[in-house]
């Protein structure tokens, strides 16, 4: 029954018409021209639609400059859509496409980070992140390791099918309803590829829509809405499996040059390298994820002098849509790279290395771009994981286990981590939210963001719930329709202003919160620890007397006591040279068992500690728990391939298995305990703490005989890649 | 003929009311405007008959469930059930270990629950649960509480709602025609289901999650589809002994196979600890895995190392092929028109006479990405007969997911036939093997699969090294093969 899926019986059921995309079979060539008329020609064809016909801007960039939606002179990567044939049925407008005829002039394309570089083919200046104060001299007794490496590109989600369906309504409104979660810039840009009022295009996510992170993801709403506003009918666009894997864009490649110098102890001194992406034909969101690899590089670790520049190459491929921690997670890999490197060529284990170069208090507890941290946390997660995992213990006897088989052998790694909380603040802009209390008890919130998303109106009801009391059916939400979209990662700089405010109408509240209480027979013990409940106002220490809040604030109104309260968040108002608002750390170990014979491997036991995210630490630690395994399935999936000609080959057995791993037999997590506020992310840390997975299965290879796994272990690594290290190892 | 159809959900009556032919119950849980589903798992209990005809759920995956297939019977689900200001369901509450800290959780695991228990009460050996969950209880563990509860609760009422399909049975014949004119046919005997295929030249069969022949599409049909679904039939639904052969209906799920046959072949039992994926093994018949190579491998690789021969039956009687000549192409080419794979008959080695001394070897080994949910993306079953004087009188290598379709490897089984057991010439057949896989092979990683030949027959040999004394590889890479001696072994 492959291939049944609700959109499609839906769409039947409800006449809509059917689309077939006209895509270019070449990475690069010339259109000289395009014929339709044998295609408007078959019976049942509505209609065919290329670039000449869009009524507004080809462009599904806000500001309507870049990415256009179809090819029109030129063709930049391969399946490039340059028409879309509209028709009754998906059949009919299958065999419409073959009747489209374009004359291409084939050019000679730019694939991979090699071929750009040669031709000097960047999208962009370079971003350079260099160690702030004064240089450090070389010393003669310091050593050099260099390496130039590969992190293959990789899909961030499981195979699945796109749609878009675009309803064009009587007023001049269009309806579109899709399967990926789009920001508020969708309604922006799709008002004007269709050159109407932004007010008249309404989109809608499905409840399981994946969330946008590149403009590929606009390709069909824009068409499905070009469609339906052209013929006035319902128009559905679906892209299988495979044709939206070779149209929508993935994370692409990275080539890393590093060269670090570091002493006889194994500490690392000074670290320098390049970093390059293939950015594919358009910049999309590469300059973003190439700014959270450089401030992600240092990883835990303290480099007295770090330089490194990053740049983004322009390239005939797929533009690179980021992946889900926007870079951070690369970087945790790239820099373990290093460590690897150095513990290999001093004979010291990676973790004495790891040990040696922790961010520390004093005069090593500042970041390459200027921000202090708070390394006690650090310094916490990383002992209490080195105990709760027995390391040291385990790490013999997985030895003489080694010595003793030789089918297959384990490896065990712990790696600290240290991530910068969500959006990085040098991306962002003023966030503002305003919190109006009614007399009846409910809220309304105000945002000044447009199409904010169901992510960022749960913390909305989250919060208002937990801060005021007020429940979600009580609370509505606005967004400001004039003012420019959410930024995806924004949503925590919401919270943060969002929890002022709160605070504020706490403030606002409090008198008369006392005067009701006490009216009501209830002592006040602390005034400043009012609780706001969903069942009203009480004091601490009768919880079961409260004061509905309908009553005060109605009370507070007749006072001219303001209940209205709006609050921002400015990172350009912090203090200092601060890049994040905060950060994250975490330490995991893993213990792995790889086949040598097959190179699949096995995760037998994680050990996670980290910081508890001011949740309840168990629920703490199943997020945690699932981050990793996500993350486990990320350094473990399958790479992207290119073929020869550009084109990213979709085999029927290359899924995706970076949302599928088993749960180890041993999966702990620990949170540790102190109260650290609402800012963390703990999925993220636990996401790239999956590192140490790579790093045992990497141990686990060089216990095969070989020490070439520790200089070039392919990134990612399936079993294939591993079986294959295996084998090229000099074991 | 239907024209309306009625089916249970978590103990409510639903009816299809003109629903498509072509509906999965997963679109029909989304569309019923309850649906939160998760986008790549969507498990349901779905209750059927077992292969002793007495009732059952069985966990399935609802986007691979036709919804007419439902007709009459019943099915649990956790997914679709709640909506945003609804209260949570009694079986979501009973799928969380601790209920006070559960909490729904976006992202991969839409409809989960999640809840923070520790690693040590992790249970993460259901196929049934999503591989990322974790503080879970399984599925069948929940609703198995929660009926008991309910029971407990209903004690001395009518309603009995342990029963997990509805009085009325399935074996009487059901047809439905969709609103677009499609048709669905559960016939209850194979006969009527030939009939049928007489009647309806065009009309696809439905074994399992499987639709053949391959050709006729039902997405693609720009006509209204005629299907016929075999997994009702009784007669198709039996494993029996005859003769010294065993009978396997082509209605018989891959777990009901397994079930009742692992005792009696190690190499099918090995291939049961193998699969992890328990909504693959209910949903998927003897019938359906023989037409769907491609997406089956592990099936077929077993059964051609077992010298199986294919049943297929048609109104003018029943042809047997042996499994190796079916498939000198695909199987669905040697299918006539109006014909059903009706069954398997398969001997186990160790009856024949002439092989009941020595060592009866047998390994099963597959290769896949995702250990708990996906199917094999490279396969192996061996089976390998040794005399007293330890020379090899049998020898069936067969792999699957290496070349384009399931292969035996004949050179291979030639080099073997007559020789001294040993190191030496396991070197000599692994040589052989990756010649013989050496060419150009089709799909992702396939200088991988081509090297997998070779590397699972070490394998094999590694753990059939001194013949009757198993070698178990460490927990985990052992294929099914419980660990609990020496960690030890040369390859």
């Amino acid at each position: 029954m492959s291939g049944i899926n609700a959109e499609m019986s839906r769409a039947s059921q409800e006449n809509f018409l059917e689309t077939a995309l006209v895509l270019s079979p070449y990475s690069h060539a010339l259109i000289n021209a395009i014929d339709v008329q044998a295609a408007l020609d078959l019976k049942g064809v509505h209609t065919v639609i290329t670039a000449r016909d869009i009524p507004g801007a080809n462009s599904l960039c806000e500001g309507g400059v870049g990415f256009p939606l179809f090819a029109e002179e030129c063709v930049l990567y391969h399946s490039q859509p340059v028409a879309v044939v509209v028709a009754e049925n998906e059949a009919v407008a299958r065999e419409a496409v073959g009747l489209v005829k374009v004359d291409y002039k084939p050019k000679i394309p730019i694939l991979g980070i090699d071929e750009a570089l040669a031709l000097k083919s960047f999208h962009s200046d370079e971003q350079v992140l260099e160690t702030t104060g004064e240089s450090v001299p070389e010393k003669k007794d310091w050593h050099e390791f260099s390496k130039k490496f590969t992190i293959a590109g990789h899909y961030d989600g499981a195979p699945r099918n796109y749609w878009s369906m675009a309803i064009p309504g009587k007023d001049g409104t269009l309806s579109i309803k899709d399967s990926i979660a789009h920001t508020g810039a969708a309604r922006n840009i799709l008002a004007a590829v269709l050159g109407v009022e932004k007010g008249l295009v309404m989109v809608e996510a499905e409840d399981e829509a994946v969330p946008a992170n590149s403009a590929s993801a606009m390709i069909l709403p824009a068409i499905a809405g070009l469609a339906a506003v052209k013929i006035g009918l319902p128009v559905r666009t679906v892209l299988d499996q495979e044709t939206g894997g070779r149209m929508l864009s993935k994370q692409n490649p990275l080539q890393v040059s590093i060269n670090a110098s570091y002493d006889t102890e194994g500490v690392i001194h000074r670290l320098e390298g390049e970093v390059f992406m293939d950015g594919g034909w358009e910049q999309d969101c590469s300059q973003s994820v190439m700014h959270h690899i450089l401030h992600h590089l240092d990883g835990a670790y303290y480099f007295a002098s770090m330089r490194f520049t990053g740049r983004v190459c322009r390239t005939h491929c797929l533009s690179s849509g980021g992946s889900v921690l926007g870079g951070k997670a690369m970087a945790c890999s790239l820099i373990e790279e290093v460590i690897a490197g150095v513990a290999m060529h001093l004979e010291i284990d990676a973790e004495v290395i790891r040990e040696k170069n922790l961010y520390e208090n004093g005069a090593r507890q500042v970041t390459p771009y200027g921000q202090d941290l708070d390394t006690l946390m650090l310094e916490k997660v990383w002992k209490k994981a080195k105990s709760l995992a027995s390391v040291e213990e385990r790490a013999e006897e997985i030895a003489s286990w080694n010595n003793n088989t030789l089918a297959a052998k384990r490896g065990l790694a712990l790696v600290p981590v240290k991530i910068g909380n969500g959006i990085s603040l040098k991306e962002c802009r003023v966030v503002e939210v305003e919190v109006c209390l009614l007399e009846d008890g409910l809220a309304r919130v105000i945002l000044d963001g447009s199409g904010a998303g169901n992510a960022l109106r749960a913390m909305v009801s989250a919060v208002i719930e937990e801060q005021l009391g007020v429940l979600l059916d009580s609370v509505s939400i606005e967004e400001l329709d004039d003012n420019p979209s959410v930024q995806p990662g924004c949503e925590p700089l919401y919270q943060e202003a969002l929890i002022e405010a709160c605070h504020l109408l706490r403030d606002h509240l409090r008198m008369v919160s006392v005067r009701c209480l006490e009216e009501a027979g209830v002592e006040i013990s602390d005034i400043m620890e009012l609780k706001f409940t969903t069942d009203g106002i009480c004091d601490p220490e009768t919880p079961d007397s409260p004061v509905p809040l309908g009553l005060v604030v109605g009370q507070a109104l007749e006072q001219g006591i303001p209940m209205t309260v709006s609050s921002c968040f400015d990172p350009l108002a912090l203090s200092g040279e601060r890049c994040f608002r905060g950060f994250t750390f975490g330490a995991a170990a893993a213990e792995v068992l790889v086949d040598g014979l097959t190179g699949e491997m096995r995760v037998l036991r994680v050990d996670i500690v980290q910081e508890g995210g001011g949740m309840a630490q168990e629920h703490s630690q199943s997020v945690i728990g699932n981050a990793f395994m996500r993350g486990t399935g990320w350094v473990t999936c399958e790479k992207i391939r290119w073929t020869a000609h550009g084109e990213i080959e979709m085999a029927q057995d290359t899924g995706a298995s970076i949302q599928a791993l088993e749960v180890p037999p041993h999966l702990y997590c620990e949170a540790l305990g102190e109260e650290i506020g609402e800012r963390k992310n703990p999925q993220e840390a636990a996401f790239c703490m999956a590192i140490c997975v790579r790093e045992a299965i990497r141990e686990a290879i060089v216990a095969f005989g070989g020490v070439t796994p520790r200089l070039n272990l392919p990134h990612p690594l399936s079993p294939a890649t591993v079986y294959f290290s295996i084998e090229a190892s000099d074991c | 003929m239907q024209t309306d159809f009625e089916f249970f959900i978590n103990g409510d009556i639903h009816r299809s009311e003109g629903a498509s032919v072509n509906c999965s119950l997963r679109e029909y849980l989304m569309r019923s405007g309850k649906g939160r589903l998760s986008r790549d798992v969507c498990p349901v209990l779905l209750g059927v008959f077992d292969a002793r005809q007495k009732p059952a759920l069985r966990i399935v995956h609802s986007c691979r469930i036709a919804l007419p297939m439902l007709a009459e019977r019943e099915i649990w689900t956790v997914d679709a059930i709640g909506s945003q200001g609804e209260p949570i369901d009694s079986l979501q509450q009973a799928l969380s270990i601790n209920q006070q800290i559960s909490c729904q959780c976006g992202n991969a695991t839409e409809s989960m629950f999640f809840s923070g228990n520790s690693a040590n009460t992790i249970k993460s050996d259901y196929g049934c649960q999503h591989p990322n969950s974790t503080g879970w209880l399984s599925f069948p563990t929940a609703l198995n509480a929660l009926l008991q509860e309910q029971k407990d609760l209903d004690e001395g009422a009518d309603h009995q709602i342990e029963s997990p399909i509805s009085e009325s049975g399935i074996e009487r014949s059901f047809s439905y025609v969709d609103a677009s004119g499609g048709l669905f046919f559960r016939p209850a005997s194979l006969r009527e289901a030939l009939r049928l295929l007489q009647s309806y030249p065009a009309a696809s069969i439905l074994a399992g999650d499987t639709v053949y022949p391959a050709a006729a599409d039902v997405i693609d049909s720009q006509t209204a589809p005629v299907v016929v679904s075999i997994d009702s039939i009784v007669q198709l639904g039996q494993v029996s002994l005859h003769e010294g052969r065993w009978h396997v209906g082509g209605a018989v799920s891959l777990r009901a196979f397994t079930d009742a046959m692992s005792s009696r072949f190690p190499l099918i039992e090995r291939m049961t600890k193998a699969m992890g994926s328990l909504p693959l093994k209910n949903l998927l018949t003897i019938s359906g895995g023989l037409m769907d190579e491609l997406s089956n491998p592990e099936l077929l690789t077993v059964l051609l190392a077992l010298d199986a021969q294919v049943i297929i039956s048609s109104l003018s009687g029943e042809r047997r092929l042996m499994l190796k000549e079916a498939f000198q192409g695909v199987l669905s080419s040697a299918l006539k028109q109006g014909e059903i794979v009706s069954g398997v008959l398969l001997e186990s080695p160790m009856d024949r006479e002439e092989q009941s001394s020595g060592h009866h070897l047998t390994g099963f080994y597959q290769i896949v990405r995702r250990h708990s949910t996906d199917r094999a993306m490279v396969c192996a079953a061996f089976s390998v007969m040794v005399d007293e004087n330890e020379r090899v009188v049998r020898a069936r290598l067969c792999y699957g997911g290496i070349g384009e379709r399931v292969k035996r490897a004949y050179e291979a089984e030639e080099l073997l036939r007559g020789g001294l057991w040993g190191g030496k010439l396991a070197s000599k057949v692994t040589r052989c093997l990756n010649a013989e896989f050496s060419g150009r092979l089709v799909g992702g990683d396939s200088v991988y699969r081509s090297a997998m030949a070779g590397s699972l027959w070490r394998k094999f040999f590694a753990e059939n090294e001194t013949p009757g004394e198993l070698f178990r590889f460490p927990q985990g890479l052992d294929n099914g093969v419980p660990n609990d001696s020496k960690p030890n072994g040369n390859c």
